[in-house]
């Protein structure tokens, strides 16, 4: 595939300097590249993990919060869990740059806030569930912070791999065939206009 | 900057695990649901946590409501069914192009 140009020299020189940029450019994005996928493949580690470790946590404080629910009274429930408190979790999300990918980072601002109820009507279960489910939200931020974070890098990775094959197997050989192809038909000419004036060259010798 | 946190889930789990001071929407029918999302869009929070249950009651409009919220699937307290890796998996698989790098690592 070739770009549709005039062969002249003007536009050798406009072609070679596309093709310095490009090569400039491909190298770049190609640095980008590896730099992201060492960046991903570091976050992929522990990830697992950490999705089993959290998993595991909440699977145990349902189960102590069902062992609760069942052993107490729905209201007695209901009336511990529900009592208003005072605060509600927030967290603040602030934002790190990792090669131009804005990646969230969550903080938790104070604690959660849980067995703010009577230890009289609850039982010991109830009190186990919370504890499981206070021990996992920073956690489970952690790792809605890294989800988010791998989402977002994969986003990138895929898009400059597409930018970089691009540049490497259309844009790059497209500009290097047009400029032989461009250089092959100045010669051409060269060639041509040589034997034209050698040919007026021998009919004025001749008359 | 702070933001809340909110949970949609059946009742069971808003009690249990939304009793540590998040914004919770219980919801048990699709209906809910939906009105639920509808609540949950028109509020900024930082992150959704959604339990399996709830992210089917709603279906596809899960994904278009929340584009600028962050959504984590937690198991809900009645199935007690497993977080999946699925999503995860495919979004690994997407920039790397193997999925069972994360066993490796």
């Amino acid at each position: 595939m070739k770009i549709q140009v005039s062969a002249t020299r003007m536009e050798l020189m406009n072609l070679r300097k596309r093709h310095a940029v490009a090569i400039r450019g491909h190298k770049l994005l190609k640095d980008k590249l590896d730099e992201l996928m060492r960046r991903f493949l570091r976050m992929i580690k522990g990830y697992k993990t950490l999705h089993q470790e959290v998993e595991e946590l909440i699977l145990k404080g349902h189960k102590h919060f069902l062992f609760a629910r069942a052993l107490m009274s729905p209201i007695d429930l209901r009336e511990a869990l529900m009592a208003k408190t005072d605060r509600q979790l927030a967290i603040s999300v602030s934002w790190e740059n990792i090669m131009s990918v804005r990646v969230p980072k969550m903080t938790m601002e104070g604690e959660a806030v849980s067995g703010q109820y009577g230890y009289a009507n609850t039982c010991a279960d109830l009190d186990l569930a919370m504890a499981l489910y206070k021990k996992v939200l920073p956690k489970l931020l952690e790792l809605a912070e890294k989800r988010s974070s791998l989402e977002l890098l994969a986003t990138e990775i895929e898009s400059t791999r597409r930018r970089v094959n691009a540049l490497e197997y259309i844009l790059i050989p497209t500009i290097e065939e047009t400029i032989r192809d461009i250089i092959m038909r100045m010669n051409e000419l060269e060639r041509s206009n040589l034997t034209r004036l050698m040919r007026v060259k021998e009919i004025v010798r001749k008359s | 900057m702070s933001d809340q946190l909110a949970l949609i889930a059946d009742n069971d789990t808003v009690l249990g695990f939304g009793s540590l001071g998040m914004v919770c929407f219980p919801v048990e029918t699709v209906e809910e649901a939906q009105e639920a999302l509808k609540k949950a869009a028109a509020e900024k929070f930082a992150i959704l946590f959604l339990t399996d249950e709830a992210a089917e009651m709603m279906g596809e409009k899960l994904a278009g409501a929340m584009k600028k919220t962050l959504i984590m699937k937690i198991p809900s307290c009645r199935t007690r069914k497993k977080m999946g890796l699925d999503e995860i998996t495919a979004v690994v698989e997407k920039a790397v192009g193997i999925a069972n790098i994360m066993d490796k690592a």
